[in-house]
């Protein structure tokens, strides 16, 4: 409803008021100094007319008693001199005794007027009356010119009524230039306030001076700056906002919504809302959804793919805001980037049934042959082999789920602080190889720890042995009988001002590995050799790399098929000054990029 | 004979002509009707261009003749010993050599009757159909080598054992495989572990037209 008030009525309302206040008090004014005048006039008036009344009375009376005519006209003559007078009448009782009027007395009726204004016709009639004892014996008329009186009133009503006028168009005048440049300053608010809300930041506020538009200036600014501050945090948002008017235009259109829309979608500012629409569509993965021709159709579903040209996964959230006036609404589209979060619940379940499909091959073994065991009777090599069965099955079975819960322990590194003193490797790696070479199978060992360097790291013990043992009976395991296996140290110089490097390379001819294998090696359960002739739970190696690169180090796998197999297991060398090592801090971990998040990750 | 990791379905190109030989002598020699020669070339594991059968260079003629000769063998000593003729002819096809064993065991129990033979994949499973016509088989799913999705699709192609009941033991759950892969009607589907009273159930379930088939062709 404000619309349609005109614009600027402000100063025209103030205006009227001033006028009409104006004119009224003019007009009070006016009718009162008019009133103040002729009574003043009239009193002045009144005392002439008294003073002449003795005048008369001592006069003229005793000559119209013993009328004496001669006495009469001279006292009348004497009268009618007077300036104002122009006409005297003398009666004895009623009849006329005499009658003089000055020249430019008009001829005019006599009238008895009681106020001055009243005399219209210039001319102010009074009359004396002679009494003796209470009977009248004659009167005496008198006419004064008032001319002078009128012309002095008239010209007093004329000033003020100029003067009456003049004000109040002064008044107006002032008034408006006055409340012109409050609407002004006020109006640069309102522009200033609109722009901003289209999104121009360059804005114009009247701020100069101490008055109240100004401090309200001020405010504005304030506020201003604070909404600024806000679309700077949406702004850096990753994620996707878009903001749309009441009238379907899009009024904010984050940077990030941009990056995703791509190079389909330049400028959306200000677009029409069928322009998103349109973008957003046109990097939808139409694959997967057919038919999804609108947004809204999109709001349905509760995540959508996109492809950008990368494979993102979305997630539109969408929140009406009504107008102060509840008439119109506005809206806000809200666009999450759940690839992440997607992709990596899809790993965790992948991992589960992975494990899960691992973990009940052996078990298929234990509850068959148990069952068997329990129903039937079988001589005793038959009942010993079976036997013997389900023990190395659960054995296998109870080795998957350690290594299992190492992993996700060192994943959730619920397994707290590395327990880690600065050494060199060697002693580990010393019994490391006294155990494996103290195993079943034989094989050739080459170790040399004389012939190599030692420089000083931090490491925990434990751990780095678990891992040095897994990539030594691997080496072992594929391996043929009397097969060889060396270990031995490289070292790398430092690139690019970080640490020098330290490898502990473990080299085996066994049956190795082929590059699809190889591709493949590190993940989770991957056995390249599934027949079962191999014992294993294919989590060896993956621990191995959880455990070196908690040491901030790294593994490097090489092989040739038939020739076999080499494992660097690369480690960070201390610094010489260091009393603690920075690994303290568990270092920020970062999956590698196919295996799947460990269970408890949130522990 | 080891076969694992070693099906790599043969072409033309692959073969090196000494290798080739006469369809009819081949034939004879392994002993396999030329059914059995259809389906293997189906399959992919020996070629067959005109009047010259091509096999793999991971296996000889030689090996194939001793396998072959072998299942026979231990079949009709089975015969022998038992002394009655095979209720049914069971093949087991699976990686996992203790679940082999298991098999075994478990269907010498169920009826005594029954002859089981185990292989460990897909090419050898093949290569014993030639021998002995089983009438059950037995197979898991994700095997080196031959996989058993190849292999019960080369028998449905080739029809070959048509009447022959299958019966699919796998660790992977029944949705994955229902996307993966769309079974025939007659194809049964078990999960591991394996339930073995429901295998034996499965198992005694349309027997009666084979059984009376058999007896015929006897």
């Amino acid at each position: 409803m404000d619309k349609h008030r005109a614009k600027g009525s402000f100063r025209f309302k103030t205006m009227g008021l001033t006028f009409l206040l104006f004119m009224a008090f003019m007009l009070v004014l006016y009718s009162s100094s008019q009133k103040i005048l002729s009574n003043s006039l009239s009193k002045q008036f009144l005392v002439q007319t008294e003073a002449l009344t003795e005048l008369i009375q001592s006069t003229l009376k005793p000559y119209v008693l013993s009328e004496n005519l001669k006495a009469i006209h001279k006292a009348a003559s004497s009268i009618l001199a007077m300036e104002q007078i122009d006409n005297v009448q003398v009666y004895s009782y009623d009849t006329p005794l005499i009658e003089l009027h000055s020249p430019r007395y008009p001829e005019r009726q006599f009238g008895t007027d009681t106020d001055l204004l009243e005399a219209e016709d210039g001319y102010f009639d009074v009359v004396y009356r002679f009494d003796i004892e209470g009977m009248e014996i004659g009167k005496v008329l008198l006419s004064f010119s008032i001319d002078e009186e009128r012309a002095l009133l008239v010209d007093a009503n004329r000033k003020l009524a100029l003067a009456a006028v003049g004000m109040t168009f002064i008044a107006m005048l002032v008034t408006w230039i006055l409340t012109g440049r409050i609407t002004h300053r006020i109006q640069l608010l309102e522009h200033a306030s609109n722009r901003f809300a289209a999104g121009f930041s360059d804005v114009e506020l009247p701020v100069e001076g101490n008055d109240e538009i100004a401090s309200t200036g001020r405010a504005f600014e304030n506020m201003m700056w604070q909404l600024q501050e806000k679309y700077e945090a949406l702004n850096l948002s990753p994620d996707g906002i878009l903001l749309l008017s009441s009238n379907k235009r899009i009024a904010y259109i984050n940077p990030a919504l941009l990056n995703i829309l791509g190079h389909s979608a330049e400028n959306l500012h200000g677009k029409a809302f069928s322009e998103f629409e349109k973008a957003l569509m046109s990097i939808l993965d139409k694959r997967v959804h057919q038919g999804v021709k609108t947004v809204d159709a999109l709001m349905k579903l509760r995540d959508f793919r996109v492809h950008t040209p990368e494979f993102k996964v979305l997630r539109c959230i969408h929140k009406q805001v009504d107008s102060p006036d509840g008439e119109s609404f506005s809206e806000v589209f809200y666009l999450r980037d759940i690839t992440h979060e997607s992709e990596i619940d899809r790993m965790k379940s992948e991992f589960l049934t992975t494990a899960a499909h691992e973990l009940r091959t052996p078990l298929a073994s234990v509850m068959g042959f148990s069952e068997l065991l329990m129903m039937n009777k079988y001589d005793q090599e038959k009942v010993r082999f079976m036997a013997e069965t389900i023990n190395r099955q659960s054995q296998n079975l109870k080795q998957m789920l350690d290594d299992l819960l190492d992993i996700a322990r060192i994943e959730a590194r619920s397994d707290g602080m590395l327990n880690l003193k600065k050494d060199t490797v060697r002693q580990v790696v010393d019994e490391c190889c006294e155990l494996i070479a103290a195993s079943d199978k034989q094989c050739q060992l080459v170790y040399l720890p004389d012939e190599a360097d030692w420089p000083l790291l931090w490491f925990d013990e434990n751990k780095f042995k678990q891992a040095l043992m897994n990539i030594l009976s691997n080496a072992y395991k594929y391996s043929q009988d009397e097969g060889l296996v060396v270990v031995d140290t490289v070292l790398q110089e430092a690139q690019d001002g970080e640490s020098d490097w330290f490898g502990l390379r473990i080299t085996d001819h066994g049956i190795g590995m082929t590059e699809d294998q190889l591709a493949h090696v590190g993940e989770k359960f991957y056995r390249a050799d599934n027949t079962g002739s191999i014992p294993g739970t294919g989590l060896g190696i993956a621990l191995a790399t959880e455990i070196i690169l908690l040491h901030n180090g790294h593994l490097d796998i090489t092989s040739q098929p038939g020739e076999g197999t080499q494992v660097i297991l690369w480690l960070p060398v201390a610094d010489t000054d260091q009393k603690t090592s920075s690994l303290t801090e568990i270092p920020e971990h970062t999956f590698p990029a196919d295996s799947p998040v460990s269970i408890n990750s949130n522990s | 004979m080891n076969t694992e990791k070693k099906y790599t379905r043969l072409r033309e190109t692959d073969i090196h002509p000494a290798d080739l030989r006469d369809r009819q002598l081949f034939m004879q020699q392994v002993g396999i009707c030329a059914e059995t020669l259809a389906l293997w070339h189906r399959s992919g594991m020996i070629c067959v261009v005109d009047n010259a059968v091509g096999i793999s260079h991971h296996w000889s003629i030689t090996e194939l003749q001793i396998m072959v000769t072998k299942i026979r063998h231990d079949y009709r000593e089975w015969l022998r010993h038992r002394n009655r003729l095979a209720h049914r002819k069971i093949l087991v096809v699976e990686d996992d050599a203790d679940l082999r064993h298991l098999y075994e065991f478990q269907i010498q129990e169920m009826r005594e009757d029954d002859w089981v033979h185990c292989v460990s994949d897909g090419a050898e499973a093949l290569f014993s159909m030639g021998a002995v016509k089983p009438d059950i088989i037995i197979c898991d799913l994700k095997m080196p080598g031959m996989d058993g999705f190849h292999m019960l699709d080369v028998l449905a192609d080739t029809g070959y054992l048509r009447d022959c009941k299958k019966i699919i033991i796998t660790g992977m759950q029944r949705q994955v495989l229902d996307k993966r892969f769309t079974l025939p009607d007659s194809v049964s589907v078990l999960t591991k572990p394996v339930d073995f009273d429901a295998l034996h159930a499965t198992i005694n379930t349309a027997m009666a037209p084979n059984l009376l088939q058999r007896e015929k062709a006897i």
